[in-house]
């Protein structure tokens, strides 16, 4: 090998320079949330606070729809993500039987849908003839399940050693005891993988929100987020308030604050499901 | 034959009873709304619905077409997304294969998750954070600019710097996550692969350009046709929170999707939108099978179908 030392230097500079790229906007916000206002307000705040206090974060722990949102956002998460993988790894292990009669076509049924979505006002109109406008269900149900999750699982349980069934079937085990005692124990990294994308999904979920929520008191975060900085952001809002000394906190900072208050919990589940992640990723050809 | 129907039939029940809550789901929710596609040739009135309303011919996509509209943001929306899809593909296979590469295992495990992180940022966030950095009067750069008697510069008047922010971001958040599916394809590479074309006297670069990259080819096929799929439908999330309502930059950055939000929600064109939604899915599903034609006259167990 041509100088590995030289080659392994540069694999590390490179992949520094985009990491701290990635990382910079929230190391930002967050110094901003941290500092003095009269540091915030000259924009003297980079990579670092300065002047470091809490004020920011003792206003929005002292906010109930602050709470309120993060319970709606922590439920439809914690829910959602449970539907969608018991929904998804029951068909995909179905689908990947290369015995199942059918699973072709039931497969190019369940791609289909990721080139055709359901058209926005018929979806909104099913929604609402159902009676689910205005309930959390509406967030978790109609997305529940996704063609590409599929994908990705019958993928991963289309390598298991199909011995392994054999040797179950046995042992007198059906294909429901195939799929609780052998699949599922093996399949942790696909389970990890899938969950942490749809629980990102659903923590993450604004515009469905949008649409069928009317109740401000079932505002998931994202929703309560936009309104409270976003929306107002974008009609100049930092330039209406007038700076003044004895104010505790800058309304900028407060809306970095909300924002670290709204993405941190998410980040939280990363640490404990990264060990099994790459492993899950799998996505093979579609075809048998 | 019957009785062999009988037979799988007793034989899959329990196949057959794990497929029926997905499938069941999947018609009710993306088959049942798709016959709602006839909205686009009906006059919608909210009291007759759907199945009652007025049958009008081709009105709805009049205006849209008519108005110069079409052209405009079917333009951007084709535009932006082939962007996206070859810079996001360079930088995801490049990176997965850099990060595989690497010797040091905590800093292979640091570095990864670095680049994962802004998959867990919202589009509503990322929104915010880029108002912070840009905006005219407080924003960080323009404060920088003026700090060093630089003339600030209003990047939310600026139509032309908006296409850059726009690949900018969406590479951001994109990159990390899709370079996990390269590094999980790269991990299943036979190991003895690797060794024989050391032995051979293979170096870095002939082992990635020939063992590496090939065993990636029916990874980069698939994500890729997925994204080719929804090549005429813009990404709602990042355009509305990037630009939000400012026509100034409608030019360079109003997307099919965007249009059709504005429409419902300022003059409620129900019928126009259903338009353009019927618009967006013909032509989807013509451009999927067309590159999926091609995609299998090349080769054929890389196609989606």
């Amino acid at each position: 090998m041509r100088k590995p030392a030289a080659f392994q230097s540069f694999l590390i500079a490179i992949l520094t320079a985009l990491s701290l790229i990635m990382l910079a906007p929230l190391i930002h916000i967050l110094s901003v949330s941290l500092s003095s206002p009269l540091y915030a307000q000259a924009k003297l705040v980079y990579f670092w606070p300065k002047g470091l206090q809490f004020a920011v974060y003792k206003k929005i722990i002292s906010m109930d729809e602050m709470w309120r949102a993060m319970g709606v956002s922590v439920y439809i998460t914690v829910i959602g993500t449970l539907i969608t993988l018991a929904l998804t790894s029951m068909i995909a292990y179905s689908l990947s039987r290369a015995t199942m009669p059918g699973r072709i076509w039931i497969m190019r049924l369940i791609v289909l849908t990721f080139i055709l979505p359901a058209p926005l006002i018929p979806g909104f109109l099913l929604v609402k003839s159902l009676h689910m406008l205005d309930t959390l269900w509406s967030l978790m149900i109609p997305g529940a399940t996704s063609a590409f999750y599929v994908i990705i699982m019958r993928t991963f349980f289309r390598n298991v050693s199909g011995e392994l069934f054999d040797a179950a079937k046995m042992d007198g085990c059906g294909e429901a005891g195939i799929y609780f005692r052998v699949v599922l124990p093996l399949s942790t990294a696909v389970i990890a993988t899938i969950g942490l994308f749809h629980a990102v999904y659903q923590w993450n979920t604004y515009f469905s929100a949008l649409v069928f929520i009317r109740d401000k008191t079932l505002y998931p975060l994202q929703v309560l987020l936009q309104n409270l900085v976003a929306k107002k952001g974008l009609n100049n809002f930092m330039g209406e308030v007038q700076f003044e000394l004895n104010m505790p906190v800058t309304p900028e900072m407060m809306s970095a604050g909300i924002i670290i208050f709204a993405t941190v919990p998410i980040l939280i589940v990363y640490p404990f499901l990264q060990r099994y992640f790459v492993k899950g990723a799998m996505l093979g050809s579609l075809k048998e | 034959m019957k009785s062999a129907f009988i037979r799988d039939f007793l034989n899959y029940k329990t196949m057959l009873f794990m497929l029926i809550p997905s499938l069941f789901f999947v018609l009710l929710f993306q088959y049942l709304p798709m016959f709602g596609l006839i909205l686009a040739f009906k006059e919608y009135t909210y009291s007759k619905g759907i199945l009652r309303s007025a049958w009008n011919g081709l009105e709805n996509f009049k205006f849209f077409f008519i108005s110069g509209d079409a052209w405009r943001v079917t333009r951007n929306t084709v535009l932006y997304n082939a962007a996206f899809i070859a810079i996001n593909l360079v930088l995801q296979v490049s990176i997965a294969i850099m990060l595989s590469e690497l010797k040091s295992k905590w800093f292979k495990k640091i570095s990864q998750s670095m680049l994962f992180l802004p998959y867990f940022i919202s589009w509503v966030v990322v929104g915010t954070i880029v108002y912070n950095l840009l905006n005219f009067e407080h924003g960080t750069i323009n404060t920088l600019l003026r700090s060093l008697g630089i003339e600030p510069f209003n990047f939310y008047s600026d139509k032309s710097v908006w296409p850059f922010f726009l690949v900018f971001f969406s590479a951001w958040k994109a990159v990390g996550y899709g370079a996990v599916f390269y590094l999980a394809a790269i991990m299943s590479i036979d190991a003895e692969m690797f060794e024989a074309a050391e032995t051979d006297g293979a170096n870095i670069f002939q082992r990635i350009w020939h063992i590496t990259i090939p065993s990636l080819k029916p990874t980069m096929i698939v994500l890729t046709l997925l994204s080719v799929g929804h090549i005429f439908r813009g990404d709602f999330g990042l355009f509305y929170n990037m630009i939000g309502n400012n026509g100034l930059l409608f030019g360079t950055t109003d997307v099919i999707d965007t249009f059709v939000f504005r429409s419902l929600v300022e003059n409620n064109e129900i019928g126009m939108s259903a338009a353009i939604g019927f618009y967006q899915s013909i032509l989807c599903f013509a451009t999927i099978l067309l590159v999926n034609g091609i995609v299998r006259r090349a080769d054929k167990d890389s196609a989606l179908f």
